[in-house]
This record gives structure tokens, sequence and C-alpha cells, in this order.
């Protein structure tokens, strides 16, 4: 059982930019990725996915809880993504259509409530998809890394266990979770359960 | 036909300038830290003295080091008070106080010297050698690039002198290959638009988050 300690303290990360390495660093990324990004677009993900493990043909699994399949599909027909065949979980316009419908790179679904939902989700879209690479957009509709909860702590790690051990196995492939960090300086991040914490910064003006 | 998906997608009134790439050193970060060398842009979120010494420990922390710190932000007793507590490992600094200079006329002393504020980044580059020259330190903090310059918003001429003083410091410090320039720069000013990605060897981001919440799992 996870164990939780709560105790005042400071915390340091040191962070490397890694533009000239891009390219290696995700040529061959696998296991739980925690990607931190700045309210970042569709495109701008995109533009990420095309350096992830180039050259390779991936099976993509896109759980989307703040984008609609119709607006990820306009956004991909605008900027095409290379080498990879995406598959969607929306989430999003699933209020709209309560009733799954099959299409044939889409599957809606409510959202889900919590973190346990979401492992029922995504044991759903490895069925159906066999993806090599899961994505998970947004992390921050579960968890605030500015004000986490204990709950929400012990939660997020067993979630994450989860996920690198039994039926989802997922060390062999990549599964990319995404967060917002506009909600606030991130006073704690789960370092110990992820494989690699990347951080995107767009400046735009 | 106007197709206001396609508009709301490419966000045409916000111009990409700049994406950063960073990734959290775990394991790494004796490896990188630990021997590290050449130009490094160390960007801070206005941590205090007492975390920059934490950082100079981690480096080439098994050599007996020379440690210049031209300092714009702390006088040379500042820094003296914080060493007390929180003693620099197997390195010697020599501190080039730019602070106290200022206000009043200090005599210069074995381990500090006492000098006028640089203006610009020619006068820096000036600073930086003379010291350099008498002193032959293995390690050469700037304490900090952000008093001279603004990476939320820089002109291109603040960026093409920029370059300059990069390029310059490269081609005057012999041995730089063997030595390590650190040039701090606190980001409270805003977001950094623009990162002299090419004219530097790495770049790093220290971020110390005071009395943060933590759990162990």
């Amino acid at each position: 059982m996870l164990e939780t300690l709560k105790e005042t303290n400071s915390s340091v990360n040191y962070w490397k930019e890694i533009e000239k390495n891009l390219s290696d660093e995700l040529k061959n990324l696998r296991g739980i990725v925690l990607l931190i990004h700045n309210s970042m677009e569709f495109t701008d993900i995109i533009d990420f996915l095309q350096h992830v493990r180039q050259g390779q043909f991936l099976n993509v699994l896109y759980i989307s809880l703040v984008r609609s399949y119709d607006y990820i599909k306009k956004a991909l027909e605008l900027k095409p993504l290379d080498q990879k065949r995406m598959m969607f979980i929306d989430c999003v316009s699933g209020y709209a259509f309560p009733i799954e419908e099959n299409l044939d790179e889409a599957f809606y679904h409510k959202p889900p409530q919590n973190l346990d939902e979401m492992k029922d989700i995504i044991r759903f879209g490895i069925e159906k998809t066999n993806a090599d690479m899961i994505i998970i957009d947004s992390l921050s509709q579960f968890i605030s890394f500015t004000q986490p909860t204990e709950d929400g702590i012990v939660e997020l790690y067993e979630f994450l266990r989860t996920l690198k051990e039994g039926t989802m196995n997922v060390m062999q492939n990549t599964v990319l979770l995404l967060y917002d960090s506009k909600l606030g300086v991130m006073q704690n991040l789960p370092k110990t359960s992820m494989d690699l914490i990347l951080r995107i910064e767009i400046g735009k003006k | 036909m106007s197709l206001p998906w396609r508009n709301n997608l490419l966000s045409s009134k916000q111009k990409i300038v700049q994406v950063h790439y960073w990734k959290k050193m775990m394991k790494e970060t004796h490896e990188v830290v630990g021997k590290l060398h050449g130009v490094v842009l160390l960007i801070h979120n206005s941590v205090e003295f007492s975390d920059i010494i934490d950082f100079l420990n981690k480096i080439r922390d098994d050599e007996q080091l020379l440690v210049v710190y031209l300092s714009l932000i702390n006088s040379y007793s500042r820094i003296r008070e914080v060493l007390k507590e929180n003693p620099l490992k197997s390195k010697q600094l020599f501190v080039v106080d730019c602070v106290s200079g200022f206000v009043v006329e200090l005599k210069d002393i074995h381990d500090c010297v006492y000098r006028k504020p640089p203006i610009n980044l020619d006068e820096l580059k000036e600073l930086l050698l003379k010291n350099i020259a008498s002193q032959n330190p293995d390690i050469v903090v700037v304490d900090s690039m952000s008093q001279l310059i603004n990476f939320s918003v820089p002109t291109e001429d603040e960026l093409s002198k920029f370059y300059l003083f990069l390029h310059s410091l490269k081609e005057n410090i012999l041995g730089l290959s063997e030595d390590s320039i650190i040039l701090l720069y606190d980001d409270k000013i805003g977001q950094l638009q623009n990162l002299p990605t090419i004219s530097v060897d790495l770049i790093l981001k220290l971020e110390v988050i005071r009395d943060a919440p933590r759990w162990r799992g």
C-alpha cells in the first residue's frame, strides 16, 4: 500500500534545455512521460509528436479530455502527422453522444470522473487499437501540482503503478501524460513514478 | 470563404517566437552538473545565494577549484555571511563585489575586490577579463546577467550585443574548454522569449520552490 507523508520543505528541480538534442531525446521515447506545457495548441502538440520515435510507424491512441475529435480532425487536416496512425477516444463530445458510436478512428466516451475511470478507458482503448503510444490530454483534469491533495497524489501514484504493471504493461510502449501548467507554480512533481519529465514553453507574441 | 475553425486553429494573431524544450534532470544531474564545462546559462527563479552555493558544490566536487564570483546582486559581506552557514566545499571563492563598490570606497582584500557595476556588456567583459587574468580561475560566475539583459523582450540590438559578448568571452579566455563560465539569469522579469541556444554550451534551469508540501510514496 502506498504510504504518504506530508512535510514542509523546499523542492529543487534542475531542467536542461534540449532543443539541440531534441530528436535524439525523443527518438526512443519509452515508458511514462509527463509532458508539461504552457497551454499549447493542438497544432503545437502535432509538432512535438513529429519528433517522437521518428522513423517508426506507430499506432497512437489519443484520449482527449479537452478537445473534441471534430476539432482535432480539422487540425490534422491542416497539419498532418507523419508515420503515425492516430485513433481517438473523445471524452469531450461524449456528453453529446452518450451512446458510443464506433467510427473508423474515433470512439466517444463520457469524461472520466477520476483516474480509476481513466484506467478503464485506457484498457478499452488498448483492446480496440493495440496502440504503441497512448496520449492522455490532459492530466490537469484530475490533479493540480500547484496544490495537490494527499488523496490526489495517492490516486495518481496508484494510477501510474497500474500503468506500469498488470495488464497494461506499458513499459514497452510510450505513455504521454500532458499537463497544462497554467494552474500555477508546480510545487511538487511526481518524480519517482515518471520515467521522464519534459516541459515545453512556447513563447508567443 | 472564411473558415472560423481554421482561423481558430492557426491563432493567426499570435506568432510563435520560440519554443523551448526542457528535460527534468533526475539521475543525470550529477553527470551534467558534476562535469560542467564551457559557457553555461543558468536560469533560476529568484533563488537565494545559498541555493547557488548548493549548485556550485555539485560542480566537479573532486577537484580543488578557484571560483571568481562577479556579483552585481549580493555584497561581499552578505556572501561571507551566507558562506558561514553554507560552506563552499573544495572551492575557493574570489569575489568581485560590484554592489558595495557603488556605495562607498572600500579597500580590496585577498579574496575580494570592490568595483563599480558595469553598465553594459562591454564593461562587464573588461571587468571579467581583468579578473580572470589576475586570478586564473577554473570557474567564473556572473550574478546576474538579468542586470544587463532581459530575455523576455530583448531587442535585436540587445541580442546581437549579447551574442558578441559570448563570442568574445569564448575567444579571449584561454582554456575555456577546461573551464566554466556560469552566467546566472533570474527569470522573474517574465517568460523567456529568446534564449541564446546557439552561443552557449548548456542552458540549465534551477527551480527552487520553498515550503512546498512534499509527499513520499
